[in-house]
């Protein structure tokens, strides 16, 4: 199964290849839910991840002479995205830094109170809260774990990190976790 | 609670237990129910994080192929300055002194042919 989807991205890049640019807009369109998956997860919703987004395939359109195969379009795509979503996340620190002296830890996170109205709190705002409350290095092992569900090997993989790591940054990433949805979970 | 337990609870989600570790784990949830209910805590976090879909706007496809012709139209025009300019540039030049020292903007003039003498259009051809 895995293979043949790996047979039809390939063909789709040796198109791409030749200048066919249809055959480009509908790899876009099949991974767009891969990369929109990652890039959210690590920066949250809004214009700065759309971007990001997009700047992860135009990077891929422009480096498709280099795509090899070696790894799934899927895996290829997510990498890009984690490392751009780093990059994004540093200069959103400088930023703020910047412009008003502050640290990203130093903001707070609103997690309302949800025990008068709890179906009235949208579920999937608050998960996205509580992922952007995490470090980045804890938050991109979730995402790629987590959300994306690769196996640790291959989380560690596409971070370029020990197993080991990975293991121990989920370990703690689930506990934080695990108290910001504490209101969702009981 | 058995943070040994806890521990293992965690990582049987991550990673494939060894036998022992197992059986550890397994004995540690029937004997504990505070474990349990953290077993049950941490699947649901599992769960919310994998039901968390998450696409961008509309007409994203539409957005990347449009800044890709936008990069690609202004990669045209900068290959442009960069090569076809000068080129040009030279080119004129090269006509003007053609102009200025022969008089003449013929094709002839301008590979020294005009002035060629028969004697030595063997060498000129080899040449």
């Amino acid at each position: 199964m895995l293979d043949t989807r790996n047979q039809e991205d390939l063909k789709l890049i040796e198109k791409v290849k030749g200048g066919n640019k249809a055959a480009f807009s509908h790899l876009v369109r099949k991974y767009e839910s891969v990369v929109a998956a990652t890039v959210i997860g690590m920066l949250g919703h809004g214009d700065d991840a759309e971007d990001v987004g997009q700047n992860v395939f135009i990077r891929f359109y422009n480096a498709i002479g280099d795509f090899r195969g070696e790894a799934s379009l899927s895996t290829y795509l997510t990498r890009i995205a984690i490392n751009l979503s780093l990059n994004e996340i540093k200069r959103r620190k400088r930023r703020n830094m910047f412009i008003v002296g502050r640290r990203d830890e130093d903001v707070e996170i609103d997690f309302p109170d949800t025990n008068n109205e709890p179906e009235a709190y949208d579920t999937k705002e608050a998960v996205n809260k509580a992922l952007q409350h995490l470090e980045p290095k804890f938050r991109s092992v979730v995402v790629l774990r987590m959300l994306q569900g690769y196996s640790t090997a291959e989380t560690a993989k596409i971070l370029n990190l020990p197993l080991g790591t990975v293991l121990s940054r989920l370990s703690r990433a689930q506990d934080k976790l695990k108290e910001l949805l504490k209101h969702l979970i009981n | 609670m058995d943070t040994k337990a806890y521990s293992l609870l965690k990582q049987s989600l991550d990673r494939e237990l060894t036998t022992q570790e197992n059986d550890e784990l397994q004995k540690a949830l029937r004997e504990n129910p505070e474990l349990r209910s953290e077993a049950e805590s941490l699947q649901k976090v599992r769960g919310l994080l994998l039901d968390d879909e998450s696409s961008f706007g509309s007409f994203f496809v539409e957005k990347v192929m449009s800044r890709i012709e936008t990069i690609q139209e202004s990669n045209i025009i900068y290959a442009f300055k960069r090569i076809a300019l000068p080129g040009l540039i030279a080119a004129l030049i090269l006509l003007l002194i053609t102009i200025l020292g022969n008089h003449s903007i013929s094709f002839d003039s301008l590979l020294g042919v005009d002035t060629l003498q028969p004697e030595y259009l063997t060498d000129f051809l080899i040449y």
